[in-house]
């Protein structure tokens, strides 16, 4: 949601197109390091309760500081390109879709390569196996923990920012994606990055699809309907890696 | 002093309180109060005293709320009966919604149970022919108990208080019960209490729907209380109020819940012109919280055992 917010506001100023993505995912990632700084690490004795509390309450706080320091209106953010649809095949697709398509199989590409090939996304996933086990090898725990914030808050931006013309940017734009991008980790199973990028495509059409043939107010429900089955038939997630210690 | 001595103290208090204050004003912030103290005081047992958390609370207030009022206006039944039909049901919905959720394990469940709280509210709104859709539903009649009808503030304050006290007295017994003990066992470490035997699954599933039973009851209540139902009344708003009023109070204190939601239900009232700026108020409320007193004031009423 920040993401989209500060690009909004970059682009009123009449900054390119890329610039203000790259100042918006920049800020957003100092941001999330900020966060991590004064409050994660700084809480004492802390259980995984009590995180995901202080998490949803930093959500909260940053929703109502973005409501009364924008508004709480939808705005509309122009498409990136001049050009507003590509037909391929016979079938015409708006330009910004595109993007979004594509930039999410970059993404996706370099976050694999990050946490697959580089020592520093191994020592992430060491951290996020057995933190203690890593930290007796040396690995320094905080500092990791930070620049995996400052990732996932310049992702997190990234997606906010290129959905803006299609979505529109609002205060509260970002509970929906978070819980849509939830259902397709649970619909792929989680730990696997390819599962979850599989999992959002089912769930992206089925929505589509009931959107056409049921009803389009409706649509948003498919997505956790089909989360909950899921959940119910395959608790691992359809392509599940074989050890899952979340479920 | 004896939990239960402590509680009969604060009863005669209210009581008092409900003889002594005669403005309808302050009378029916305070019974709202009572209904949001018996949602709180469900969603207490499961995150206070199982450590499981539910942000989709204040769809099953909904789910108690809709059903509950669809049955009497649309069907014709008796309030009463209304209210226990929409409380069995969704109690039901929460045992078999509960199953898989509670599979998951600390943000996975967070974020499950946001989206089943938003299901529910998603269907509320869009089936309009059904619910009035965001336009809300009424025309529900007024309850009555033995011939007394409870049509204004003071009748139902009285109504209402002695049931919340029953519901508070009904949770103290279950947690201390052994029961209770099996909690605070999966509480501080699961793979233990597994290992003694105790069903960690089956367990947390019975949690989650007596805590859905008290958020449903809290909801019929609501309905034919206030007469009229809106979507906007059980949106994530109220669920994550409802779980600040927990962290406050100090999870699985039920003395700190009881003067927590009282004063954090009321307080919104009075300072109606910071309306806005409360979403921030919560969120700090809740980061301040698990810095400075991961306790909440529990450390208040440690005297009470």
């Amino acid at each position: 949601m920040l993401g989209g917010i500060i690009e909004f506001l970059l682009l009123k100023q009449s900054l390119p197109i890329g610039i203000s993505l790259l100042i918006s995912a920049t800020v957003v990632s100092l941001i999330a390091v900020l966060i991590h700084r004064l409050f994660i690490a700084k809480t004492k004795n802390a259980t995984e309760l009590s995180l995901i509390i202080m998490t949803i309450g930093i959500s909260i706080t940053i929703r109502g500081i973005v409501g009364i320091l924008v508004d709480k209106n939808a705005h509309p953010v122009k498409p990136f390109l001049s050009f507003s649809s590509v037909s391929l095949f016979n079938l015409v697709f708006s330009s910004q879709y595109v993007i979004v398509i594509f930039s999410t199989l970059v993404l996706a590409f370099l976050l694999y390569f990050y946490l697959k090939k580089t020592l520093s996304g191994k020592i992430m996933q060491a951290v996020s196996m057995n933190s203690l086990a890593a930290r007796l090898f040396g690995i320094d725990v905080g500092l990791v923990q930070m620049s995996s914030f400052a990732i996932s808050g310049f992702i997190g931006a990234l997606a906010g920012a290129i959905i803006a013309p299609i979505s529109f940017v609002q205060y509260d734009m970002g509970i929906m994606f978070g819980l849509k991008g939830f259902a397709a980790c649970v619909v792929g199973g989680f730990g696997n990055n390819n599962g979850a990028l599989i999992g959002g495509l089912i769930i992206g059409v089925a929505e589509s699809l009931s959107a056409g043939y049921i009803s389009s107010s409706y649509k948003d429900l498919i997505a956790f309907l089909i989360m909950i089955l899921v959940l119910f038939v395959k608790p691992s997630g359809l392509f599940a890696s074989k050890d899952i210690e979340r479920i | 002093m004896n939990k239960k001595t402590f509680l009969l103290l604060l009863f005669i208090l209210t009581m008092a309180v409900g003889v002594v204050i005669k403005n309808p004003f302050i009378l029916n912030m305070l019974s709202m109060a009572a209904l949001t103290l018996i949602v709180v005081t469900g969603l207490n047992l499961l995150l206070g005293f199982a450590g499981q958390i539910s942000l989709g609370h204040a769809g099953f207030v909904a789910l108690g709320a809709y059903i509950s009022s669809l049955l009497s206006v649309k069907l014709g039944i008796n309030p009463w009966a209304a209210i226990f039909i929409a409380v069995l049901v969704s109690s039901l919905f929460g045992a078999i919604i509960g199953y898989p959720t509670l599979k998951l394990k600390s943000h996975y469940l967070a974020m499950a149970t946001l989206a089943i709280g938003e299901i529910i509210h998603i269907v509320v709104n869009n089936y309009v022919e059904l619910t009035g859709g965001p336009q809300g539903f009424s025309g529900m009649p007024m309850l009555s108990l033995f011939g007394f009808m409870l049509d204004n503030e003071t009748k139902f304050y009285f109504f209402i208080w002695p049931v919340t006290f029953l519901l508070i007295l009904l949770s103290v017994n279950l947690v201390e019960s052994r029961f209770g003990r099996a909690y605070k066992a999966i509480k501080s470490k699961e793979n233990a209490a597994y290992a003694f035997g105790v069903n960690v699954h089956m367990y947390k599933v019975f949690i989650f729907t007596v805590s859905v039973f008290y958020a449903s009851l809290a909801g019929a209540l609501y309905a034919f209380y206030i007469g009229f139902i809106s979507p906007s009344s059980f949106g994530l708003t109220q669920s994550i109020d409802y779980i600040v009023m927990v962290v406050i109070g100090g999870m699985g204190n039920f003395f700190g819940i009881f003067f927590t939601t009282i004063i954090l239900s009321v307080l919104p009232n009075i300072l109606t012109s910071i309306e806005d700026y409360w979403p921030i108020v919560n969120g700090l409320l809740l980061i301040f919280a698990m810095m400075v007193i991961p306790n909440g004031m529990k450390r208040l009423f440690s005297w009470i055992k």
